[in-house]
């Protein structure tokens, strides 16, 4: 800012514009900057991979923040399980309690899926929502991503043009 | 308008790419593509793409819908390579001029953001799906030139069908709204520093991202999955460019985490997220930070509202609340600045200050400036129960009146290796998990920042030795010159850490102290559990070697 306050003072001068580039200082200690949450924290033990017909009971344990009143929670979940558990879950809070609910489900075929969670708190009046995923593997595991390099996912819709490097989407043309 | 056309002739451009190294294997959807010799025609057009509005409560509103411009994004012709190349302007506008007589070309818009001289950028949206590095783009179907100019425009659309997304959706707006975000957040800085030269910017995002929404190293990931999508939460994308901001042109010494508003957090974490939420707003111009929630749900944030819960300077919505009363027009404060002010002290000062990033680090060289009255700033502080601040280590500073447990956390840069003799060992560094409310939260007072000069220059070594509190004790130290890292301690070894670092005379350090149990990721303390200890204490040496 400095160079500006200079320009600024001096008379007005043919001048090529000069780049204003910062030098690195952040600390070398990074973790990940996360978004803001509605103060909803989920702590539960990751499902094993299933065969198909196994049966998963996963507990799930909430937390909310100290304001919250009221925590709602529902439950969906991917179409290569069954949900035989309630879906809709119901508490009034209070502060550091914590909440479980049990999922039940069976497992119907094979994929990467996973269970969904909306999750809603009444703060002050207003509701304020978190989502979570939790990923379940049924028969042989399977990366919902390509972990190797080299391996490129193709996916419906896309066409992967490496010549380019991109992944391409067709356009919807229109004429106005 | 900032136009850039250049056509460039295909076997020139060939010879280039092979000068590059890169491949020149056909592209996918023209494998068949003749380049004409005739006359220059023009085709030219318009890049929208779909973005799906928010309600107030954050969740997506589908029936909003709207075809949006996309700005300044990069658009090729392609007839088996590149022929030519144009940047859109700020309605979306491209032009390229191609020979008549071509068969089979078709234009590319690129989720990619360019531009070289000065200002400079280049800001890329990236397939989160593949270990290849793959940029997203949205083509058009092939046509050919005959003898007349050509209009093609090219939309982008959101993939939902009613107020859902269907399975396998095709979601090509998706890169194209996290660019316009960005395009925003970049205009705000810009507005004040037209010359700026962003260092490169890497988005990965894709409709199956589950990774999170976060920055690290010049890298944000959005969601895309479902479950949550932010690709239309404008709010959640300039958050997390707030954060590429501090680490280009500012200093971040927060270690990031989890957080939401009523946290008590470390002073690092609290004003980095403060920061970016506030800065959500300024981009926006919307003070209510939304962020949607699965297909129905939403979460908002009153950025403009001063109602904290747990207010303090411990708090990122204090932090949030008073930077926006700086920057906004709002009759409710008593500034009215703009973001001059607020880019001059975070690219100025902050970088160069010895103390750690904080709300005392920013308050206290912002109330140095010429234009800002301090005692007004004390008056806005004063309201988010924060003391008047008279430098940038917080001296004077009293508790927040929300701090739970019983430990000082006070004063928060312990100085008393500045003025004792001798300055070493420090008894009682006290590390607490009292403020840790749930997992990857890092509260306040978990780290303890310790002050020192060198007395020669030299070796040294420290060493953090456990006193009292948790039986089973996993001290770590860091240590920081002018807010860079130069030094850590970080074992596993059981009541005891050392550190050894070179020491220059007369400067000064920052040692920070603390107890790894009250913020291990891996085993997320429980302050409420039985039995519980939170607060456990350390005795510091140095010893020159």
């Amino acid at each position: 800012m400095l160079s500006f306050l200079l320009l600024g003072m001096s008379k007005p001068v043919e001048k090529e514009a000069q780049p204003t580039q910062y030098t690195k200082k952040s600390a070398e200690r990074k973790g990940h900057y996360t978004k803001p949450h509605a103060g909803i924290y989920l702590n539960y033990q990751r499902p094993e991979n299933l065969q198909i017909g196994d049966s998963l009971r996963l507990q799930l344990n909430f937390k909310v923040r100290d304001q919250a009143e009221q925590l709602k929670i529902k439950v969906n979940v991917g179409d290569a399980l069954l949900l035989q558990s309630d879906s809709l879950f119901e508490f009034e809070t209070v502060a550091n309690e914590q909440y479980s609910v049990t999922v039940l489900a069976t497992a119907l075929r094979e994929g990467a899926t996973r269970i969904s969670l909306d999750t809603t708190i009444l703060v002050m009046g207003r509701y304020q929502s978190r989502s979570f995923s939790i990923p379940v593997i049924v028969g042989e595991a399977t990366q919902p991503k390509s972990s190797v390099t080299g391996v490129i996912i193709s996916k419906p819709g896309y066409t992967l043009d490496k010549a380019q490097g991109v992944v391409s989407m067709p356009a919807v043309e229109t004429s106005d | 308008m900032n136009y850039l056309t250049k056509w460039l002739a295909a076997g020139l451009f060939t010879s280039l790419l092979s000068c590059g190294g890169s491949s020149s294997e056909p592209v996918t959807p023209t494998a068949s593509c003749t380049l004409g010799t005739g006359t220059s025609l023009n085709v030219s057009g318009t890049i929208t793409f779909e973005r799906i509005a928010l309600l107030d409560s954050g969740a997506l509103d589908f029936a909003g819908k709207t075809s949006q411009p996309a700005k300044a994004i990069q658009v090729e012709a392609i007839c088996n390579s590149v022929i030519a190349v144009t940047t859109t302007d700020v309605n979306g506008s491209y032009s390229v001029v191609l020979p008549s007589g071509t068969q089979g070309v078709f234009i590319r818009a690129k989720a990619q953001m360019v531009k070289s001289g000065v200002p400079s950028w280049n800001v890329e949206i990236k397939d989160a799906s593949q270990a290849f590095s793959l940029l997203f783009a949205l083509d058009s179907s092939p046509f050919n030139l005959d003898d007349l100019d050509v209009t093609k425009n090219l939309l982008a659309t959101a993939g939902n069908v009613g107020s859902t997304y269907p399975v396998d959706a095709l979601r090509a707006a998706a890169p194209f709204a996290i660019l316009d975000s960005i395009y925003k957040s970049m205009q705000l800085v810009l507005s004040v520093e037209p010359d700026l030269i962003f260092p490169a910017l890497d988005v990965k995002w894709s409709a199956d991202n589950e990774d999170g929404t976060f920055y690290t190293n010049n890298q944000i990931s959005v969601l895309g999955s479902t479950v949550d999508t932010d690709e239309f939460d404008e709010h959640v994308i300039a958050h997390e460019w707030g954060h590429y901001y501090q680490d280009a042109f500012s200093r971040d010494n927060s270690v990031g985490g989890s957080h939401t508003p009523g946290d008590i957090l470390d002073i690092r974490v609290a004003f980095s997220e403060g920061f970016g939420n506030a800065l959500s707003a300024m981009v926006t111009g919307d003070p209510v930070y939304k962020d949607s929630q699965g297909i129905a749900s939403g979460f908002f944030i009153d950025v403009e509202s001063n109602n904290c819960i747990n207010e303090g300077w411990y708090s990122e919505c204090s932090v949030q609340s008073v930077l926006y009363d700086f920057f906004d027009v709002a009759n409710d404060d008593i500034f009215s600045l703009g973001f001059d002010e607020i880019h001059e002290v975070m690219t100025s000062n902050i970088p160069t200050s010895s103390s750690l990033t904080s709300i005392f680090s920013f308050i206290n060289y912002f109330k140095n400036l010429a234009s800002i009255d301090a005692t007004d700033v004390d008056t806005l502080l004063a309201a988010q129960s924060i003391d008047a601040i008279s430098d940038e280590y917080a001296t004077g500073v009293s508790d927040g009146i929300y701090i739970i447990g019983s430990t000082d956390v006070l004063p928060i840069y312990d100085d008393r290796a500045l003025v004792d003799d001798p300055p070493f060992p420090l008894t009682d560094v006290c590390s607490t998990g009292d403020n840790i409310s749930a997992a990857e939260v890092y509260g306040l007072g978990a780290s303890r920042f310790i002050r020192f000069t060198a007395p020669s220059s030299g070796n040294f070594s420290f060493t953090s030795s456990w006193s009292s509190g948790l039986s089973t004790s996993d001290p770590d130290m860091y240590l920081y010159s002018n807010g860079d890292l130069i030094g850590l301690g970080v074992t596993a070894n059981n009541k005891s850490e050392t550190l050894v670092t070179y020491l220059a005379a007369g400067s000064e350090y920052i040692l920070e102290v603390l107890e790894y149990t009250y913020v291990d990721l891996d085993l997320p303390y429980n302050r409420s559990a039985s039995g519980a200890i939170n607060k456990t204490c350390f005795t510091v040496s140095r010893t020159s070697i």
